[in-house]
């Protein structure tokens, strides 16, 4: 083979390895963008800070949930006292995407009172996560832990918040 | 002569393989910046972000959202600036685009106040207010 022979070789290689690079970039590029923002774990800790806010107000327990003895009230409604909506686009109210749940134990440890709200579902979805925290059709759960007081009685509550958001359908791709 | 036309010959495909590479690498970056700031994007973007601020904002308070992406995109495809950011309910619906009836991207806020939208097309920025629900 003389030397045009051997540059006309080369310059086929090259294009060939050019339009090869091409179809990996241009594959890459729309897996990449072809899959959703998935922000549903900034929303299940704004939602938990949301209720930690509602539930204690400067280390204060809400009046709402509590009675004059320092009994947490039973079948509250956590969404109007919060003033959430757990109404969202593109889903059926039945199939609710958010998941809250409260539990208000004395500092011992003995539970005293529990509450939730949204889809009940998610919970056991939430709690089974720490073994299969990746995958990604699973809601995403936050946890936190505060501590609070009841004026009138001087009773500390400590309070265990777990919020889930499954949304799935516009976070991650199926 | 003879070699003076080989020698031309040489230069003359040189040029050309450069000049192609040149296309080429120019044919990705173009294609790379069209995907990475195209409307489709920006709409679940802004609207997301928009979702999240509300969330995280308390009756009382306001904020400023500087959409100068959202704007230019918007201009080029003839979209109005006011017409940019709806909301309906507890959902956000950000469009970019007109183009065969699309209905934008939407994604709802859990947060239950109400959200008084104003836009300000002198600086690109949209004006959220954050009041208290009402009955």
């Amino acid at each position: 083979m003389n030397k045009r022979g051997v540059e006309q070789v080369i310059s086929v290689y090259w294009f060939a390895i050019l339009i090869i690079v091409a179809v990996g970039v241009s594959a890459m590029v729309f897996t990449f963008y072809s899959h959703p923002y998935d922000v549903r774990e900034v929303e299940a800790n704004i939602l938990m800070n949301k209720i930690a806010d509602c539930i204690s107000e400067m280390g204060t327990i809400n009046p709402l949930l509590i009675d004059s003895q320092g009994v947490i009230k039973k079948d509250l409604d956590l969404t109007k006292i919060c003033g959430l909506n757990f109404e969202v686009v593109g889903y059926e109210k039945v199939h609710e995407q958010y998941y809250v749940f409260v539990k208000f134990s004395d500092l011992q440890g003995n539970e005293l009172e529990n509450m939730s709200a949204g889809n009940n579902n998610l919970r056991p979805l939430c709690l089974g996560q720490e073994e299969e925290k990746d995958e990604a059709r699973l809601p995403k759960c936050s946890k936190g832990n505060l501590v609070t007081t009841h004026l009138a009685t001087r009773k500390d509550y400590s309070i265990e918040i777990i919020t889930g958001v499954l949304k799935a359908k516009q976070n991650v791709k199926i | 002569m003879r070699i003076r036309n080989k020698k031309g010959d040489i230069l003359v495909g040189n040029v050309i393989f450069i000049v192609l590479n040149i296309i080429y690498i120019s044919i990705l970056i173009t294609f790379l910046y069209t995907k990475a700031s195209g409307a489709v994007l920006l709409e679940e973007v802004s609207a997301k972000q928009i979702a999240l601020l509300i969330d995280g904002a308390q009756p009382g308070m306001w904020f400023y959202l500087n959409m100068e992406e959202a704007y230019d995109a918007a201009e080029e495809n003839g979209v109005d600036f006011s017409s940019i950011i709806t909301k309906t309910g507890n959902t956000i619906t950000v469009k970019l685009d007109d183009s065969g009836e699309r209905a934008g991207y939407s994604y709802s806020f859990f947060n239950g106040v109400d959200v008084d939208i104003e836009d300000i097309p002198k600086s690109k920025e949209y004006k959220f207010v954050i009041e208290e629900k009402t009955p």
